[in-house]
């Protein structure tokens, strides 16, 4: 387990996963980017000190027989804390994912603000999304959202980039990276492993 | 009827209690209830098989704690519901202060609380029975579907809630008795909710009961189950189970109110099954019992069927209500819609417990689900366990959900306006539960509201 302290803001890039306790003041962003393979990642984030910040933004991009497993946990157990997580993907062919979240929020975490989000696009009949986007919270004086879509391209979107002039799979391509780019101009530049 | 016949008709009825109640389940037990009530063979083997099932199954190994149900301690069958109290001095305190408040006639509170049959209102509802007869509509309990109608009974009872679905699906299988059967022919719209004390003779909502509703070609129909006045029992049981047939271009709504005293285990599995263009709607209220896991299920078998949950919770001191839904899309351009509710309050605890699944060859299907969870004060706890697994080509799925307290700045708001603070609190309140409460019929919805203030009273602000 890592801890963090200070008022610094470290930057993780998470294809491995790990867990952290985040301490007064200190904040955390974790960088998802999957794209490949059978990936089985876990974030555990302990928010343990007063005004701890934790944000996790993930993409994937799962093609073949690709094989996702996110499963991020975020631990609230101290006053004013926040967490944002930010998860989109896209998954073609017989690309799966798995997402399962949990934000538990203790008694101890008044004034705790927390989100979760996650979109999924499917491209193919085999594709296959999961969900499990768990809420829960023992404190009253809180703001949580959690909000999940599942949808497949929008087939005016793919008409007006036809209509212009671009062929089928390149109109595709666009949506998808225009999907993803809401996360991925969040992602800090400078990441440290 | 006048006094004299009315006596009459309850003591001979008192003088058919043959099987002496006993607590505790077992094969014989299972085989006594079907003798007692003179069975076909088919029924009774039906009753042991789920008997044996029961026994193998485990509990649930998920959500509220269920340890305080002792098997050894329950009544699982007598003719003159056990259960209900024998006196009104037995009737807790609490109980009937709160029917006082709701404002009920004396006489209803007694029935309310098991004390005493409603048979003052046969003849009102006597002349619905006639309207509904005339149009083919077969409305009778469980026990007098299976007399006379034996063959579509057998033809759909387990057909949506086999006995290995769970435990208590298993149990009820095996000792169920009462609940209703109810079938609307091909299309015919029945035009006013039926009410489960709308059938003559119609017992008090058993322990174990059991309702079966088709609802056949092109027809429409709106039960409504419950009220909103707390349903006392001493029996710390309820295992029910609902199977609801929705043919095609039917439409079915099935309206719950429940309000069980807070010792009970509530514990019950509803689901409907919905061919082509049907639709099903679950409309959910869940404000009493200690413990309840319900979550109504809609399995979409044909092609643009569409089913609906609404569901409505408030838990209160040493509640747990562990409700939700299930829908699952097995037809291609179904559509669903799931909005969840919860209040939670003096340490209550609500959970919002859901499944959505889109099989594979099920294409273009719409999904929306929308829970939200108030909690009113420190001690009170709310979670969200919401599965979906998405498979189908085209599907479109939304699952939002917040979590919150009464927020600062509504509040000032109304203040601001001359409102009172806990006026305030109210009306924020009802607004919340709004979206549920305009689901339910009127008269139900206006005692829903004068309930939910009285629950809430002084644990705001």
């Amino acid at each position: 387990m890592r801890i963090l302290e200070g008022k610094n803001k470290v930057v993780f890039d998470g294809t491995r996963g790990g867990s952290f306790q985040i301490e007064r003041n200190a904040s955390l962003v974790y960088v998802i980017d999957l794209n490949k393979g059978e990936r089985n990642i876990l974030i555990e984030i302990n928010l343990k000190g007063e005004f701890a910040q934790a944000r996790v933004l993930g993409v994937f991009n799962g093609s073949g027989s690709d094989k996702f497993h996110l499963n991020i946990v975020i631990h609230h157990d101290a006053l004013d804390t926040r967490s944002e997580t930010l998860v989109k993907g896209v998954l073609k062919d017989s690309a799966q994912c798995i997402f399962s979240g949990l934000v538990e929020i203790e008694k101890s975490a008044s004034g705790t603000i927390a989100s979760l989000t996650e979109r999924t696009l499917l491209l193919s009949d085999a594709a296959k999304a999961e969900s499990l986007p768990f809420l829960e919270i023992k404190n009253n004086d809180v703001s949580v959202n959690h909000a999940v879509t599942v949808s497949t391209l929008d087939k005016e979107q793919l008409w007006y980039l036809q209509s212009r002039g671009l062929d089928t799979h390149s109109a595709q391509q666009l949506i998808t990276e225009g999907f993803l780019e809401e996360v991925r101009s969040r992602m800090p530049k400078k990441i440290e492993n | 009827m006048d006094t004299q016949t009315l006596t009459n008709e309850i003591s001979s009825r008192k003088k058919k209690i043959m099987l002496k109640p006993e607590k505790g389940i077992s094969s014989s037990l299972v085989e006594q209830i079907s003798d007692y009530k003179s069975e076909p063979e088919w029924m009774r083997n039906y009753r042991l098989k789920s008997f044996e099932v029961f026994k193998e199954k485990k509990m649930p190994a998920w959500g509220p704690d269920l340890s305080g149900v002792n098997f050894d301690d329950i009544y699982y069958y007598s003719q003159s519901s056990i259960g209900e109290a024998d006196s009104w001095e037995e009737v807790p305190k609490q109980i009937k202060d709160t029917y006082v408040k709701l404002g009920i006639p004396e006489a209803e509170q007694k029935y309310l609380a098991g004390v005493k049959a409603q048979w003052d209102s046969e003849v009102v509802y006597g002349s619905v029975l006639k309207t509904l007869k005339k149009k083919g509509v077969v409305f009778m309990s469980m026990d007098e579907g299976l007399e006379k109608y034996p063959d579509l009974v057998r033809r759909f009872i387990g057909s949506v809630v086999p006995p290995e679905d769970n435990k208590f699906a298993a149990l009820n299988s095996a000792v169920w008795s009462g609940g209703s059967f109810l079938y609307v022919p091909k299309g015919v719209k029945v035009d006013m909710p039926l009410q489960a004390y709308f059938r003559i003779n119609a017992r008090r909502m058993g322990q174990f009961e059991r309702t079966l509703i088709v609802a056949d070609e092109g027809s429409f129909v709106h039960y409504l189950e419950g009220c909103t006045s707390p349903i006392y029992t001493s029996n710390s049981l309820h295992a029910g189970v609902v199977e609801i047939i929705v043919k095609k271009g039917a439409r079915v709504r099935y309206t719950t109110v429940q309000n069980w005293s807070k010792n009970v285990y509530n514990l019950v599995t509803k689901r409907a099954k919905v061919e082509e263009e049907g639709i099903v709607e679950w409309v959910d209220f869940n404000g009493g019992s200690k413990v309840t896991m319900k979550y109504p299920s809609v399995y979409l078998v044909g092609k643009k069927a569409r089913g609906d949950v609404l569901s409505l919770s408030m838990a209160g001191a040493g509640q747990y209500q562990d409700t939700g839904g299930k829908v699952l899309h097995l037809a291609s351009e179904t559509s669903s819609r799931i909005i969840s509710k919860s209040i939670s309050y003096k340490g209550g605890r609500t959970s919002y417990r859901g499944l959505v699944r889109v099989a594979k060859n099920a294409k273009d299907c719409k999904v929306k689900v929308n829970c939200d969870a108030l909690i009113l004060d420190k001690k009170s706890r709310s979670d969200t366990y919401p599965v979906m697994s998405i498979l189908g080509k085209g599907a479109f799925v939304e699952h939002e959900a917040s979590v919150s307290k009464i927020e600062e700045e509504k509040l000032f708001y109304l203040e601001s306006r001359g409102l009172g603070k806990s006026d305030s609190e109210m009306m924020i309140v009802n607004g919340f539960i709004e979206p549920i409460t305009r689901e339910i019929p009127f008269e139900y919805a206006i005692e829903l509201n004068r309930l939910v203030k009285l629950e809430m009273e002084g644990s705001m602000g």
